[in-house]
Parts: structure tokens; sequence; C-alpha cells
């Protein structure tokens, strides 16, 4: 059949708002998905922010008790929420504001409409790539944030009087002493704690 | 003389002198020609696409392939003002397009 266009039947009411609504979606998507990184940007400075403060109101004392596998463990997961966020955080204002692409060649103005038309929609397309990987960075982050969380509650408790025993000679002991080294001198020893 | 603005749909308009084209980027189709009632140019846009801030994916896409017939309800926004504080003269009316 070939191409052609007629003047079709009236449209309702209600089909000239949709084809605004659509003609509008399609003029702003550039906008309201840079709209939508920047909240984004917002909640993941907002979460950095609840984990340092954590992190500082915490301090060291709620792993201090901890054996050396779980505060390493706390150490390594606080840094790699904290670096799920940054990198979210660079993502969504990327995603937001986009990046400096330096001087474009305008060229003739043969095109010129679809080519600018194309640069907005590749724009578009990287904006919504980044805000995902913003995202699911966020995700990430929460989700290490929740275990080092778990972690400084439920990790086990190191055993009190696990250290060793620093003892004091006082040569060698008389028959009947108390507190004898097993080479027969005489000690007093404390347990650090 | 310009006509006055008025609110009217119009059935069936004579599009003589419409042309459509396709585009890539955004992929859609673009029409454009005179106002069947007033005469100055008017376009539209009917993208394949769109993106939408609320849901990257939305569970009702439409499964229409761009070379479907497609109908495309047009409403003058031609330049010339035909009446203070509207735009365009007031008219809307379909296109049907055959690719």
């Amino acid at each position: 059949m070939t191409p052609h266009i007629v003047g079709g039947a009236a449209p309702s009411p209600a089909d000239l708002d949709a084809a605004d609504r659509l003609e509008t979606m399609s003029e702003t998507e550039l906008a309201r998905i840079q709209a939508l990184a920047a909240r984004w940007r917002d909640g993941l400075a907002g979460l950095i922010a609840l984990l340092a403060a954590a992190v500082i109101i915490k301090g060291t004392d709620s792993v201090a008790d901890l054996p050396t596998w779980a505060r390493w463990s706390i150490g390594a997961g606080i840094l790699a929420s904290l670096a799920a966020s940054i990198t979210g955080g660079v993502f969504a204002m990327l995603a937001a504001y986009g990046w400096s692409s330096g001087p474009q060649r305008v060229g003739s103005l043969t095109d010129l409409d679809e080519r600018l038309r194309k640069w907005d929609r590749e724009v578009c397309d990287t904006a919504a790539a980044r805000l995902r990987t913003a995202v699911v960075l966020t995700v990430i982050s929460l989700g290490l944030a929740a275990v080092v969380i778990g972690l400084t509650f439920f990790a086990p408790v190191r055993a009190k009087g696990e250290a060793t025993p620093e003892c004091l000679r006082f040569g060698l002991a008389s028959a009947g002493s108390d507190n004898v080294t097993a080479d027969g001198q005489h000690c007093l020893c404390v347990t650090p704690r | 003389m310009e006509i006055p603005w008025e609110i009217e749909i119009i059935d069936r308009p004579d599009l003589a002198g419409w042309s459509f084209e396709r585009r890539k980027e955004p992929p859609g189709w673009y029409v454009a020609g005179p106002c069947p009632a007033c005469g100055h140019p008017v376009d539209r846009t009917w993208p394949d696409d769109v993106y939408r801030s609320d849901q990257l994916r939305g569970p009702e896409q439409s499964t229409a392939r761009p070379s479907d017939p497609v109908e495309i309800p047009v409403r003058c926004a031609c330049k010339v003002t035909h009446t203070d504080g509207a735009v365009g003269c007031g008219r809307s009316w379909q296109v049907d397009l055959t690719p």
C-alpha cells in the first residue's frame, strides 16, 4: 500500500488531551529524568550522612569487644558502603547535571534538526542509564550498611580473660611457696583487660 | 482576514498539502501541513516511545509496530494570534497516517 495521509474521524477530547500529554512528555523527558536523578542524589547524600553519623556516634566502643575477623569485616563493610554511596552519588549527579562534552561541531543546516534531536535523546538515554547505576549502587550501599549493623549486634563477643597473663618473676621460689612458675621461680601474674 | 478563534473538532478534514516523515531520533512520526480551518502551518510529533519519570518500564506498553497505521490527533497550534491568550485557531482534527 502506498504511504498516504488523510483526515480521520473527529477525535474525542480525551484523544486530543492524550496527544497533547504525549507531546509534552516527549519534550520534557530529559528534564524529568534529570529532576528524578537530582532527588536520588539528595537521598544518597542523606545516606552517606547517616552512615558517617552512625560511625562517629557509635565510635569504636561497640566493636572493641568483637573478635578480629568481625572488626575487619565491619571496617571493610563501612568502607565498601561509603564507596558505593559516593560512587552512586557521583552517578546521580552526572545523571542530573551531565558532563561537559566540549565544543561540538555544528556543521551545515542539513539534518541539523535531526542531529540536535539525536543529541537530546542520547543525553536522555545516558542520564537514565546513569540513574539506574546510581540506584543499584544505593541498594548495594544499603545492603552493606545493614550487614555492618548486623555484625555490631550479632557477632560473638570475645571471651574475657582470653588475653595472656603477664608475670613478674622474683627469682627462685622456696619449697611450698604459692605463685610458682613451671621453672620454679616465684612470680606475680596479672591479666591485662 | 483571520478566522475568529473557536473550539471545533473537524470530522474528516481535507489534508491537502500535508506531509509526514519518519524520524529516527527519537524514533517516531512527524506530520505537518496547513490547518484545515485557518490555513496556518501546524505540526505534530508522535514518538514511538517516551520516558516516564515514575517508573522506567510500564507494564502496559503498546505492541504496535512502527509500520502499523497510526492515528494522530492534532490541535491547531499556529503562531498566529486568533484571540488573546489562546494558541492557534481552536480547531482540532485527526490525521490518519498509513506508512
